[in-house]
């Protein structure tokens, strides 16, 4: 992994701006499309303002405020555009999921629920903000955070716990709530993941023998880490969880390879992921299904709803989309959670649909980018990988439902409905913002008193 | 509402949609190489203001200036070992360091006298290179490779 060029000891030190009021006015303007995306569905279906405008605008705005202020005053040197842009996105989502409340013939709520989740995950956002101040402190524990992701994956599958829906057996019911560890189980995962490719980045690039153009590592150096990670992806393919299963390959694949700069990982995963594709195609009932709805959905209407209604709503649609309330985006089942983006590109067309693939990368390229300028190799692995999963998640959902790719059981981030996603995305945001503090922040200026991390107490293996 | 008005709402959405992008892309434009400042210029430590210097200066830690371990610091001791080996007072992590790089061993309350431990890369303080045992005190920076550290109060 290469380190960053550090500025000269004397002469000139490069030094970011702040940003911090473009963030404010940017995350004001960003807040104002979720709004206003309500409020244009109001006039369209019922021609009067929504009757509790001032109330929502008054939470929406706060909320907004709420997370600057935070970032203000703990990471006055964190990126200013990944909040905005994460606004704007969870904006459209709640926006979405009211318009789709409006459509059956008694009105439903789902939207409040949604905000009250939204709530949630900026308060642990700040949460994260407040605890964690320098995300090395996270590196310490490789191992007991493996221990607890796994879990924490593992939680569904206690009975009167773990409920099953939609054929994976991947929800908990907490206090009448439900949520899916899986979400949270994939941050801890990186973490650890992380933490130990940093420790083992020398020995796994360069200890072992060379077979084929790669130096394979040693089986003390590479063992925990995979059976850590077969560990997890069994139990996700065993609870049927296959898109889970593979933004973990992903970001496995994607941090060994920024761990050990040698390309032929990729290669050897791509490999591994066509031989894990076919045996899926023939051993499980829905993966030939999806494979079908892709390739050949008119084969079987019926089975093939959800995808041929979203392409026709998309076609409908256009350019410039049908408008607030004008389109139907309850004709395709389950239009808030996985096909959201197709509601929004039915609403909004395919203009509307390309600026909201635009703020997705730039929420990826800004995390890439504070992995780029980060000082220390472990924040660059987990803002890389972090970064690189939630790119990987998009590409699938949203080429799934475009039918670029099969569709996979994943969330669009933000916008779904649904509680655990959103507010395991709301701390993936806050780990990246302070990693960027990090990055961001002027060398000279930081020497304040830490406690050593990398202590031996970490070092499990003996040498 | 009539048909004129739901068209030019919806267009006015989207080009503000994309006004915003375009808004972002200004900000990461301007962003983009940051500024440069004299090193100098920046206040390195709030130890190293007014008041403090003046009350007390034993050297209480030892810690990272610059690099990526920055920010880190340990309680001083009598001795200090650096370098990347794991049994260092302080492992460096750092691809100039050697293994074991310098020690750092106190001579009186306020200073410590560094020796290169015939490192690769060399050792700097202040700038010039470390030939012979050399005394530190707070205030004089040690630099290895692409680390900078320094005695704190």
């Amino acid at each position: 992994m290469s380190v960053a060029k550090q500025p000269a000891a004397t002469g000139d030190v490069v030094v970011h701006r702040q940003w911090r009021n473009a963030e404010l006015l940017l995350i004001l303007f960003a807040q104002t499309f979720g709004l206003g995306g309500w409020v244009v569905t109001h006039l369209s279906l019922y021609g009067n303002l929504p009757e509790n405008l001032a109330t929502a605008a008054g939470i929406w705005f706060g909320m907004g405020i709420l997370a600057h202020l935070a970032v203000r005053i703990r990471l006055p040197w964190a990126d200013p555009l990944i909040l905005p842009c994460v606004f704007l996105l969870n904006g459209l989502g709640l926006a979405m999921i009211a318009r789709i409340d409006q459509i059956p013939d008694v009105i439903r709520h789902d939207a409040e629920q949604q905000l009250v989740w939204t709530g949630l995950g900026i308060a642990l956002f700040i949460g994260v903000l407040v605890v964690l101040r320098d995300h090395r402190r996270l590196q310490r524990y490789p191992y007991l955070l493996f221990i607890v992701g796994l879990v924490l994956l593992l939680l569904p599958l206690v009975p009167g716990l773990g409920r099953a829906s939609g054929g994976a057996q991947i929800w908990i019911n907490v206090a009448g709530f439900s949520f899916q560890p899986a979400e949270v189980a994939k941050i801890v995962l990186a973490i650890a993941f992380a933490a130990y490719f940093y420790e083992k980045r020398d020995v796994l690039a360069l200890a072992g023998k060379r077979f084929v153009g790669l130096e394979l590592p040693r089986a003390r150096d590479l063992g925990p880490i995979a059976v850590m990670w077969l560990l997890a992806l069994a139990v996700m393919v065993f609870q049927n969880d296959l898109g889970t299963a593979l933004l973990f390959f992903g970001l496995f694949t994607v941090m060994i390879y920024i761990a050990t700069e040698r390309p032929a990982w990729t290669i050897l995963a791509g490999l591994g992921f066509a031989v894990a594709g076919v045996l899926a195609y023939n051993f499980t009932h829905h993966v030939p299904r999806r494979v079908n709805a892709w390739l050949d959905p008119f084969s079987n209407y019926d089975a093939n709803l959800q995808i041929i209604s979203a392409q026709f709503g998309f076609a409908w649609a256009g350019l410039f989309g049908r408008g607030w309330g004008n389109g139907r985006p309850g004709l395709t089942p389950l239009p808030k959670s996985d096909f959201i983006a197709a509601s929004l590109g039915e609403e909004i067309g395919i203009v509307g649909f390309m600026a909201i693939i635009v703020i997705y990368s730039l929420v990826i390229a800004r995390g890439m980018k504070a992995a780029l300028t980060c000082p220390d190799g472990f924040g660059k692995l987990l803002a890389g990988g972090l970064a690189f999963t939630f790119a990987l998640q998009v590409f699938a959902i949203l080429g799934g439902i475009t039918r670029l790719l099969p569709l996979t059981g994943l969330t669009t981030p933000f916008m779904s409905q649904g509680g655990s996603s959103l507010v395991a995305n709301w701390i993936i945001i806050g780990i990246l913002l302070v990693i960027s503090h990090r990055a961001r922040m002027p060398q000279a200026a930081t020497a304040t008193p830490q406690e050593l991390v990398g202590d031996d107490s970490t070092v499990v293996i003996a040498k | 509402m009539s048909e004129l008005i739901v068209a030019a709402i919806r267009i006015v959405f989207l080009i503000l949609l994309w006004l915003f992008i375009l808004f972002i892309a200004d900000v990461i434009r301007r962003d983009m190489f940051g500024r440069r400042v004299k090193a100098d210029t920046l206040k390195a430590h709030p130890a190293d203001g007014p008041g403090h210097g003046r009350r007390s200066r034993t050297p209480t830690r030892f810690a990272v200036t610059q690099g990526a371990q920055q920010g880190l610091s340990v309680p001083v001791e009598p001795t200090i070992n650096l370098g990347r080996a794991a049994d260092s007072t302080f492992n460096l992590e750092d691809d100039y360091a050697s293994a074991r790089h310098a020690q750092l061993v106190q001579a009186d309350a306020l200073t410590w006298v560094l020796t290169d431990l015939g490192s690769t890369n060399g050792t700097y303080v202040n700038g010039r290179r470390v030939s012979e045992p050399t005394r530190v005190t707070v205030g004089d920076v040690i630099r290895i490779g692409k680390t900078l550290m320094r005695l704190e109060v």
